[in-house]
């Protein structure tokens, strides 16, 4: 049947209208959050709610929830990253053995485990409960919920790999580890970089973890600390707890920022 | 200096399959083989049992002896044999991070070389070899991946020739180039035959006609007919091969 060229345009510009509508409905409850954010939290990080809640200061002091969230974070990244490359590595280059599948299959779970539960399973490592090792295990924890993700990443990105390079790598006479670290690595890197980051500014954010292994420190890390203000359900309170809200914004825009700069092609 | 390079009794296998039956086949320095042959027929598969490049696909192994010269390839090992019996793909497979002159030198780095005129050296006389030099030498740094596909080819070509092979196999070079750019490896292999035993893998009859000394003729993993090229398309011996070159079939 052939169409009205009229009413061909008329039906294309109908769902164009809808596609265009659906993606200010899709984008409108991001765009009001981040204002939300950023306009209640400068209100929350003006000095004059700052001396006010600090001087009653039950959700603990400012600069110590940032220096928390950026140690923590940079333990983190530690513990997670040079193990999660080599599990990896293993499962993309070593394809022909058993043990792959048991370990893929773990992987798979942890990494759609509720984030909870990593903070419980390290939190059944404390033998001391004491302050002192908060930081330790709150990375730790999230040591859990970071790791198989960046291993499920670090494979697929691998896998990406097109064979003709490897082939290529290893037609010239390279091993297998000088075609993983001289060629796979390289060839990868700023995507794995970009999915360590975009990893670790998702963890930063990550409460629940952290309800076991602060040892009641209430302003351990940033969400923490908003967690527990807006807990205290004052205007005070509720207005430092944007204030952190809006710190902690600003950090994770930081490393999605930097992971964007990093993703640029690296020539050697 | 090239070697020659002899099949004896190669069969392959992906899991349970067999796709190579038994190859036995000689290939001469100083000359052009072209293996032709529809496609699945195992041409790719024979060229990677040479140079042992078959033991990296999971799943895939080979019987039978491959000989480079007098040495038994699985006498030594799997790199050295790589490097020894070079190869070329079906697509320009440049290592993409790096630079034009890393991608040459690099088969010379992972061997341990480190002493950098020394490295600077082999990488202009392989250059010059792949006929790309004149083409790219005030452009040394610049990333390989922005050359054209032909330019690529010819680095890869020459990334194989900077370990020093004797022999090159080359597995549909020209398969995804442009007429222009295919007749410019062609005359590079013409060039390179010189110096190097040289296998050539091609679905392109008129290609193995224009460049290759001797032809065999694969079909369904056999080695159906070996000899001069031209015999083997003028007086085939074999009715399975008068048919391919014919084009009643493939």
């Amino acid at each position: 049947m052939k169409v009205q060229p009229n009413l061909r345009r008329i039906k294309s510009k109908l769902w164009l209208f809808l596609w265009v509508l659906l993606g200010i409905v899709a984008v409108l409850p991001v765009i009001s959050m981040v204002l939300e954010v950023v306009i209640r939290g400068l209100q929350g990080l003006s000095p004059v709610v700052l001396d006010q809640v600090s001087a009653s200061s039950f959700g603990g002091n400012l600069i110590h929830a940032v220096a928390g969230t950026i140690v923590i974070t940079l333990w983190t990244a530690a513990m997670s990253i040079p193990i999660a490359l080599m599990v990896g590595v293993y499962l993309a280059e070593y394809p022909n053995y058993r043990f792959m599948y048991v370990l893929r299959g773990l992987v798979t779970t942890m990494a759609d485990l509720p984030a909870v539960i990593g903070g419980l399973f390290a939190f059944s490592f404390i033998t001391k409960h004491s302050g002192d090792g908060a930081i330790m295990f709150s990375s730790i924890a999230l040591s859990f919920v970071l790791m198989p993700r960046l291993i499920r990443d670090t494979e697929q990105i691998l896998r990406t790999v097109p064979s003709v390079i490897r082939e290529g790598a290893l037609s010239i006479g390279a091993t297998k580890r000088q075609l993983i670290f001289y060629v796979l690595l390289p060839s990868c890197f700023r995507l794995l970089v970009r999915q360590w980051l975009h990893g670790l500014a998702r963890v930063m954010g990550e409460t629940a973890p952290l309800i076991f292994t602060s040892f009641n420190d209430q302003a351990l890390t940033l969400p923490l600390s908003t967690f527990t203000f807006a807990k205290g359900a004052t205007q005070g309170s509720l207005l430092e707890a944007w204030g952190r809200s809006f710190l902690l914004l600003i950090f994770v825009s930081i490393l999605l920022l930097v992971s964007k700069q990093i993703s640029r092609r690296v020539v050697r | 200096m090239a070697d020659v390079v002899a099949a004896h009794d190669v069969s392959a296998y992906y899991g349970q399959t067999k796709v190579l039956r038994g190859v036995t086949l000689e290939i001469r320095p100083n000359e052009v083989t072209a293996i032709i042959g529809p496609p699945g027929c195992g041409k790719s598969t024979f060229v990677r049992c040479l140079n042992r490049l078959l033991e990296a696909t999971p799943d895939a192994r080979m019987t039978g002896d491959v000989f480079l010269g007098e040495q038994n390839v699985y006498d030594m090992s799997a790199e050295e044999t790589r490097r020894k019996i070079g190869m070329v793909f079906h697509r320009p497979n440049p290592f993409p991070t790096m630079t034009i002159f890393s991608n040459v030198a690099a088969g010379l780095r992972l061997q341990g070389l480190r002493n950098q005129s020394g490295i600077a050296d082999r990488v202009e006389r392989s250059l010059r070899s792949a006929m790309l030099w004149d083409e790219v030498k005030d452009r040394l740094q610049m990333p390989a991946v922005l050359l054209s596909a032909a330019q690529q080819q010819q680095l890869c070509i020459a990334r194989a020739l900077a370990v020093d092979p004797s022999v090159l196999l080359l597995d549909e070079p020209a398969s995804t180039l442009s007429p222009m750019a295919t007749l410019q490896i062609e005359e590079l292999i013409e060039d390179l035959k010189t110096h190097y035993t040289i296998l050539i893998v091609t679905h392109n009859l008129q290609q193995a006609a224009r460049v290759a000394d001797k032809t065999a003729f694969f079909l369904s993993g056999e080695m159906v007919e070996y000899g001069k090229t031209m015999h083997l398309f003028t007086t085939p011996k074999d009715k399975r091969t008068e048919d391919y070159v014919t084009g009643r079939f493939g």
